[in-house]
């Protein structure tokens, strides 16, 4: 920005031959190597989701055949889960900005690090071939007996690189717990760290308590699929109940790996955003590390129509409930943040608001599919599929899309157009809202999920979810161009264009390699807006 | 203190500020590694458990095929290169780089040995029509022991060999001079990883060979 | 290894007689006629040969709290996630087989 020598070069003019970035151990580098390999799987799982989309607008099918159908929503559910929505927020913002957060010149392990976008990528190519090679229809949950002895697609790569990218995800999560443990600045205690580097600590907690438990049912998997005959196999006497508790010990958790970073984003932007303290610090941050613990006790709620036993599905409806207290904490605090806040709707807000409405939404209707009775009723219809979608998408996307937003200025050094930013952000709310609430209303008249036909009378919601998703695949479009614009374009930002609190606006924009001219110490609180002002 | 003879005293990696801290946060880093492979190992033990619970007598009649006096024989060494690995790293810390050099080749060996021991046993298993599939000769829930028997042994297996590797490459790299008395985070850590290993083989023996004898 | 300096020698072996003399245990236990106490005392054994392992060789007992949570937090969740299956497998209704 100036021409004072004190400036020293960002970590963008650190070499820019392709060799220079594939060899980077520059946590800010290596988050950008994530942030478009990360982009390109969103839009692959994304043209997986048209093509879904499109098929259903008329009742018969007459784009895809069942098979063909079976193929888009399973290649769309396991790019969109593991190679989108849990690496998203923690591998590119979390990589970019735990060790500015936290005051540190990198994280723990850079080499680590690096491995750790090597490995997320094999996964995402033996994910390629498996679509190169003619897809998989199991779903994204490989449901046994199907997946092992009777599937005749192929599992074995899918499989495989569901397993490889696990890897990728638990190295990502031991540099974030030790990093956080062992780099913080002088003056960082515990309750001064900002709440995303809580969220992040406890997403990674929950990926190394959880992971390895989906590596050994993966493999299980694919044994037997290799023998032929296996422990999930009900001819000779074992249990494919088995393999959904195994499986959903991790998957559980793993809509908190997605959920609790974007918590974390939404905390920042807002408490930016209504220039206030974030009400009940200490409350947010142990209810952060509340649903990361509770999360693991409810796996069972996946289970209730499986022939799982009554009982046992009885204590996972009620410990299912409990995860509701944490989270109401979140929201009502959120809520009381903006209370007398001088709030402004700059573009991260809206984003970070529309977090909010949808996550309540989401969540409000998963307290439904906990109840065991309702969920006999609405287990695999559309309404379940409605509901994690606005805890995913319209919670945990939003919340990816806000922090882009709102972190982009540090990243890259510029400014984005901000009326497009509202536009899309307006765009992408309203989009979402078209294409998901439809389908709560489908399941609850019963549309099964998974079908590539329907009768006719649920045809009006359908095409009304179809030209949502329309809307929200332009909403999505919108963002890629213009900040790419921005790029060359945008105003050039300065070290603070919000006058946000925290370490990382310490630094320059973009900062230089290794983050800090000098090490920052913490003086205040987090959020102390208060006094920043 | 035993200073070693090396010219340039070691400097710690990039974000660390002090060898001590480095040090710290590397074996945390390791331990966080090490309990993802407890619950990895940990889900075989529940399915063996789950196994165990639906078919016992099943699970007696595959346990008395296994090979006691092998896997004895595997237990025996695989104890004793932790043992040695231990003495290695002690070695290693008083400067004695020559006897730390050998003794970690020797872990190596024992390792091979293992592995050579225990494809013994598998292949001797395999003869006898105990691999699970076409031709199982047992009833289903002896097919469900063998499944979790070879998959959790292999995967054991495959964790011995990069230990191997490990040792063979850390005996290479220390004859070049490449970690010194007081700094040696790689050798540190590979042999904590070596103990755990040598942790999980005394569980699955003890599961797989031992409970369900008589 | 840590401030301390290595082990002795003497402590080393201590432990390599220690998990010899539980191995021998081990094996010796399987031949008993306990019936059905087989299992606890197998596994008993085994846990113990481990713990020790951990303790000394592995150094956790010279080790913070934070390394000895790394350990035994995934043992507890192994202990969480077999306790509710077992919950689910002790109650579950099973249908008499398809003739």
């Amino acid at each position: 920005m100036s021409d004072a020598t004190t400036v020293d070069h960002s970590y963008l003019d650190d070499g820019n031959r392709l060799i220079d970035w594939l060899t980077t151990r520059d946590h800010k580098r290596i988050a950008i190597l994530y942030a478009l390999a990360i982009a390109g799987f969103f839009f692959l799982g994304g043209a997986a989701a048209v093509l879904i989309r499109i098929e259903l607008v008329t009742p018969a099918g007459d784009l895809l055949s069942a098979e063909g159908y079976a193929k888009a929503f399973t290649i769309h559910g396991v790019i969109m889960v593991w190679f989108f929505l849990i690496p998203s927020i923690p591998a590119t913002l979390g990589n970019f900005l735990l060790p500015l957060m936290i005051g540190a010149r990198d994280l723990a392990f850079p080499r680590l690090n690096l491995w750790s976008w090597y490995v997320y990528v094999i996964g995402g190519l033996f994910t390629l071939a498996t679509l190169i090679a003619g897809g998989v229809d199991t779903g994204w949950t490989f449901y046994t007996p199907y997946s092992t002895l009777y599937s005749n697609s192929y599992v074995m790569l899918a499989v495989c690189g569901v397993f490889v990218v696990g890897f990728s995800s638990i190295f990502t999560a031991i540099n974030f717990i030790v990093s956080v443990h062992t780099l913080r600045a002088p003056g960082l205690g515990w309750f001064r760290l900002p709440l995303f580097v809580w969220a992040l600590y406890a997403t990674s907690l929950v990926i190394v308590l959880a992971t390895p438990v989906l590596t050994t049912v993966l493999a299980l998997i694919a044994f037997e699929r290799i023998f032929g005959v296996g422990i999930f196999d009900p001819l000779i006497g074992g249990d494919p109940l088995l393999f959904q508790h195994l499986f959903w010990f991790y998957s559980h958790p793993a809509v908190y790996i997605m959920v609790l970073p974007a918590m974390g984003v939404v905390s920042e932007l807002i408490t930016c955003f209504a220039r206030r303290r974030v009400f009940g610090y200490k409350f947010m941050a142990w209810s952060i590390l509340a649903i990361a613990g509770l999360g693991f006790l409810v796996w069972g709620h996946h289970m209730f129509v499986s022939g799982q036993s009554t009982y046992a599905s009885m204590v996972f409806s009620a410990l299912s409930y409990l995860v509701a207290i944490p989270s109401a904490i979140k929201v009502f605090n959120w809520t009381a943040t903006l209370h007398k806040g001088q709030i402004s709707f700059e573009a991260p807000m809206l984003y970070a608001l529309g977090f909010i409405g949808l996550f309540l939404f989401g969540g409000l209707t998963g307290l439904f599919l906990a109840a065991t009775a309702l969920d006999v009723h609405l287990t695999d219809t559309y309404f379940v599929v409605a509901h994690f979608h606005y805890i995913m998408v319209g919670g945990a996307v939003m919340a990816y899309m806000g922090g882009i937003h709102f972190w982009w200025p540090k990243i890259t050094g510029r400014l984005y157009p901000e009326s497009w930013a509202r536009f899309a952000a307006i765009l992408m709310f309203f989009g979402f809202n078209i294409t998901f609430f439809p389908q709560y209303l489908l399941g609850m008249h019963g549309m099964p999920r998974r079908y590539h036909e329907y009768p006719p009378e649920f045809q009006v919601l359908n095409v009304l979810s179809s030209a949502g998703a329309s809307i929200l695949a332009l909403s999505y479009l919108l963002p890629p161009c213009y900040l790419l614009w921005s790029l060359r374009r945008g105003k050039r930002a300065g070290r603070n264009p919000w006058r946000a609190a925290g370490l990382e606006w310490l630094s320059e924009s973009p900062p230089p390699t290794h983050n800090f001219e000098q090490q920052p110490r913490a003086t205040r609180e987090a959020y102390a807006y208060d006094q920043l002002d | 203190m035993t200073s070693s003879t090396d010219a340039c005293e070691p400097r710690p990696a990039l974000p660390f500020a002090s060898l001590q801290q480095q040090r710290i946060a590397g074996r945390f880093g390791l331990w966080l590694f090490l309990g993802n492979e407890i619950l990895f190992f940990g889900g075989f033990v529940i399915a063996y458990a789950q196994g165990r619970w639906t078919h016992p007598d099943a699970y007696i009649a595959a346990s008395a095929h296994t090979d006691l006096l092998l896997g004895g024989i595997e237990s025996l060494v695989l104890l004793i290169s932790s043992f040695i690995a231990s003495v290695a790293l002690r070695s290693l810390m008083l400067d004695r780089r020559r006897t730390a050099i050998r003794l970690l080749l020797a872990v190596a060996v024992l390792g091979l040995l293992f592995l050579g021991l225990h494809g013994k046993e598998w292949s001797d298993e395999i003869h006898e029509h105990l691999l699970p599939g076409h031709g199982f000769d047992g009833s289903g829930g002896e097919q469900l022991f063998f499944f979790i028997y070879y998959v959790a042994t292999g995967f054991h297996g495959l964790h011995v060999l990069i230990g191997v590797v490990l040792m063979a490459v850390l005996a290479q790299r220390l004859g070049q001079g490449r970690y010194s008395a007081r700094h040696h985070p790689a050798v540190e850590l590979s042999i904590l990883y070596w103990h755990l290993v040598d942790g999980v083989w005394m569980l699955l023996f003890t599961l797989f060979y031992l409970v369900d004898r008589t | 290894m840590n401030a301390r300096g290595p082990l002795p020698l003497r402590t080393l072996v201590l432990v390599l007689v220690g998990c010899l003399v539980l191995l021998a245990a081990n094996i010796g236990a399987a031949f008993l006629p306990i019936g059905s106490w087989h299992a606890p005392v197998s596994i008993a054994l085994g846990l113990s040969e481990a713990a020790l392992l951990l303790s000394w060789w592995m150094e956790l007992r010279y080790s913070g709290t934070l390394l000895r949570i790394a350990v035994l937090l995934p043992a507890a969740w192994l202990v969480l996630l077999i306790t509710l299956i077992a919950l689910d497998d002790a109650t579950r209704v099973h249908l008499p087989p398809l003739p």
